[in-house]
């Protein structure tokens, strides 16, 4: 069983802290879910988790052991971020293979059916950059769920999607969660917190606080 | 950009100017007269007594490097990121490129008059010698020659690099330039054209106006010359701009 | 190993890239047209008196084409792989690879593969010109300053010819050249290739301090060059004179003045500044 814990977690930019003293426990193969406002911290929340920002105070500690961002972490982790993409000169499959050959932990095999999981082709000869919205958030989905990760950081996951793409989304992290995996999703769409969490955190002004569930 | 970026690339030139002439400074002072000392330090000269011809110096074009560098994406960058907003308000298209590039116009003025006249101060610190009319008539050509190859060169990069983006477009230009530079200098082995002197003048960059000192007409006449090239630069800029298919664009970016 | 894994993904990543298709077609074209002139140049020339495969090369001094080369040079080593780390700011595709390889593996990833791309744009297309020239030309040792019964012949070889005080005279690394031109050549190619790829880096760590205006990137090592030129202008009043243009320490020619220092610098500078650069890029946040 997976599990995230947080102390005492800072996050000062620019003489504004963005997290407040956030400290998590998160355990086993649950879906936890975040709402807030915009700017509340939820995105930045996710980068620390993730090792891609240094906390000013506090740790971070996924199975026992703390978070590198310098270093590579052992534990594998799968994220969908705002506004990030893919190289748009390349296809969608060579993207993810590419991202893939970086830990060779999956072959070409489980890239396409990652991509086939999110309703995309996987021989689909346009770019990424000829892709539409809601084509690249599913590519960033495959990416995330291609590895079969422990823990899964998805923001805003079910952003620009049709309704088959939100039902296929919820489909992906319900059979995330199944598989073993910690699943970490925000998002301002009340139903998909409402439908997919087994427990809630509200975001305000970098604070976290656990949301009561009827 | 904004505009404290914009002057503060333009006036860059001063202190780069003066840092790379440091040595000049403290040398002896020459008996050379202030427009020759001038037009040999950007330029350089090729060709027999008879022949002579001005050429850009391609191991001395730091001044035109750095105009290309750092204006070479000023007008594709905001037709990049707003031209859905801006040309979804705008009436013609056109008349926000004339203004754009006319902009780009005036900052090459500045930009070369800045450099001259650093130049000219060097120069006069350099030579025993006064300003004379000559002298003067050499700088007001030299700025028409410099201005009119940093607006059309900048202004070329900035339209290539709508397609392809501002490096592939910056080393395409001045792979052109070097060319034309190139064949400046080799201007008499080209075969028929290179008999004849004044075929130079179809070269914009063999500064051919310098070599006809004592004739104002066709001074005169190779400004104009000048003028043109720049006017139709900006025409078929126009042109192109107007068009390209808004938010379509298929091209990577380098 | 984990280094490995992240060179070998950017190094992919490099050679599908247009910036390096674009680098190395420049440099290709430029050995093609290099070799098709010399062709040209030598095709009523009666064999004895044409010059020695080693000397129409185009990576020797007297190469017709140089110029255009030399000019064009600094800002061709860029193209490679330098302007990857802003690509990846760009399009946001970086939280995907930190993510995946860890910011040290990333950026170190990033400084060896500027250097093994730039390497490949020149070691490759020169090694093909070096090919063209040996099948095509002579090998009989006329050399462009003249030839064995020439009188300046040894004098350019052993400098003795050389009227300025001086820190080096004469064709370096003698032996080789007197025992096998086309080794020498080799080796010089090796040079120029180790130089380009120090040069790439040098710009591949400039772009981590900067967040946009790719177009920048060219300002780093053309900067060098000037400098360069301009230092070997004031050498010339000192005592000594030492060649401060980089360019004559990676091209085959006989210039004088040429110490071990100068690229002994350039070297020791690009590995502290790589050094530190590495360090600032693995503690800032790209945020």
């Amino acid at each position: 069983m997976h599990y995230i814990e947080t102390r005492n977690l800072n996050k000062e930019l620019k003489g504004n802290l963005v997290l407040k003293d956030v400290n998590l426990n998160l355990r086993g193969d649950k879906i936890y879910g975040i709402v807030g406002k915009n700017g509340s911290g939820k995105t930045m929340l996710f980068r620390v988790l993730s090792g891609l920002v240094r906390p000013s105070s506090g740790k971070v500690l996924l199975d026992g052991n703390e978070i590198h961002v310098e270093k590579h972490n052992a534990a594998k982790i799968g994220l969908v971020i705002e506004n990030a993409s893919l190289y748009p000169a390349f296809t969608g499959l060579k993207n993810l293979m590419l991202l893939a050959k970086i830990n060779n932990y999956i072959v070409e095999e489980e890239v396409r059916d990652a991509i086939k999981r999110v309703g995309l082709d996987p021989d689909d000869k346009r770019v990424v950059r000829k892709y539409s919205l809601g084509m690249k958030q599913r590519i960033a989905i495959a990416q995330a769920i291609m590895e079969k990760p422990d823990f899964l950081f998805l923001d805003e996951p079910t952003n620009a999607l049709d309704a088959e793409g939100v039902e296929i989304v919820r489909n992906i992290i319900r059979e995330e969660a199944k598989r073993g995996a910690l699943v970490f999703l925000a998002s301002h769409n009340v139903e998909d917190i409402d439908i997919l969490c087994d427990e809630t955190f509200k975001m305000a002004e970098g604070s976290l606080y656990q949301e009561a569930r009827e | 950009m904004s505009i404290w970026g914009k002057i503060t690339r333009t006036i860059s030139i001063v202190p780069i100017t003066f840092l790379f002439s440091l040595y000049l400074l403290i040398s002896d002072k020459q008996d050379i007269s202030i427009g020759s000392m001038l037009t040999h330090r950007i330029l350089g000269q090729v060709g027999g007594e008879s022949s002579k011809a001005f050429v850009l110096v391609l191991s001395n074009l730091l001044y035109l490097v750095l105009f290309n560098i750092f204006f070479g994406n000023i007008i594709s960058e905001e037709f990049r990121f707003s031209s859905v907003y801006l040309f979804s308000r705008l009436k013609n298209r056109k008349v926000w490129f004339y203004k754009k590039a006319s902009e780009m116009l005036m900052i090459a003025s500045i930009y070369t008059l800045l450099f001259l006249g650093s130049n000219i101060f060097i120069c006069m610190f350099c030579s025993i010698r006064k300003i004379e009319i000559n002298d003067i008539k050499v700088f007001l050509v030299l700025f028409g020659l410099i201005t009119m190859i940093l607006a059309i060169t900048t202004t070329l990069i900035n339209l290539v690099s709508i397609r392809l983006g501002s490096t592939t477009a910056f080393i395409t230009v001045y792979i052109c330039v070097v060319i034309l530079v190139f064949i400046s200098l080799e201007h008499e082995n080209i075969p028929f054209l290179g008999k004849y002197y004044y075929t130079r003048v179809f070269n914009p960059l063999s500064g051919v106006a310098l070599n006809l000192s004592e004739n104002l007409i066709a001074q005169c006449i190779i400004l104009v010359y000048y003028l043109v090239l720049i006017t139709l630069t900006f025409i078929l800029g126009g042109n192109y701009i107007n068009g390209i298919d808004i938010a379509l664009i298929d091209c990577e970016s380098v | 190993m984990d280094l490995l894994k992240s060179i070998k993904m950017q190094f992919i990543l490099m050679i599908n890239s247009i910036s390096f298709k674009v680098g190395f077609s420049i440099v290709m074209i430029y050995v093609l047209t290099s070799y098709i002139v010399s062709l040209i140049s030598n095709m009523s020339t009666d064999i004895a008196f044409m010059y020695s495969a080693h000397a129409l090369f185009c990576g020797v001094e007297f190469s017709k084409l140089r110029t255009i080369f030399e000019v064009v040079f600094p800002f061709l080593v860029v193209f490679p792989f330098s302007f990857s780390y802003l690509t990846d700011l760009s399009v946001k595709i970086h939280p995907y690879l930190l993510g995946r390889m860890g910011r040290r593996n990333y950026f170190a990833g990033k400084i060896v593969t500027n250097f093994i791309g730039s390497f490949i744009i020149i070691f490759v297309p020169f090694c093909v010109n070096l090919l063209l020239c040996y099948i095509t030309f002579p090998w009989n040792n006329n050399h462009i300053f003249g030839d064995y019964n020439a009188l300046n012949y040894a004098s350019e070889l052993l400098g003795t010819n050389v009227t300025i005080n001086t820190v080096q005279s004469g064709v370096p690394f003698l032996k080789l050249f007197l025992y096998s031109p086309l080794a020498y050549n080799l080796m010089y190619i090796c040079i120029f290739s180790v130089f380009s790829g120090l040069a790439s880096a040098l710009s591949g760590i400039v772009s981590f301090y900067i967040k946009n205006y790719k177009i920048l990137l060219f300002i780093p090592v053309y900067l060098l060059f000037y400098i360069g030129n301009f230092l070997n202008i004031l050498s010339v009043r000192f005592d000594k004179y030492i060649n401060f243009r980089l360019m004559d320490y990676i091209y085959v020619n006989p210039s004088f003045g040429r110490s071990f220092v100068v690229p002994l610098c350039f070297v020791v500078f690009m590995l502290v500044a790589s050094f530190f650069s590495f360090r600032y890029a693995c503690k800032k946040e790209e945020l």
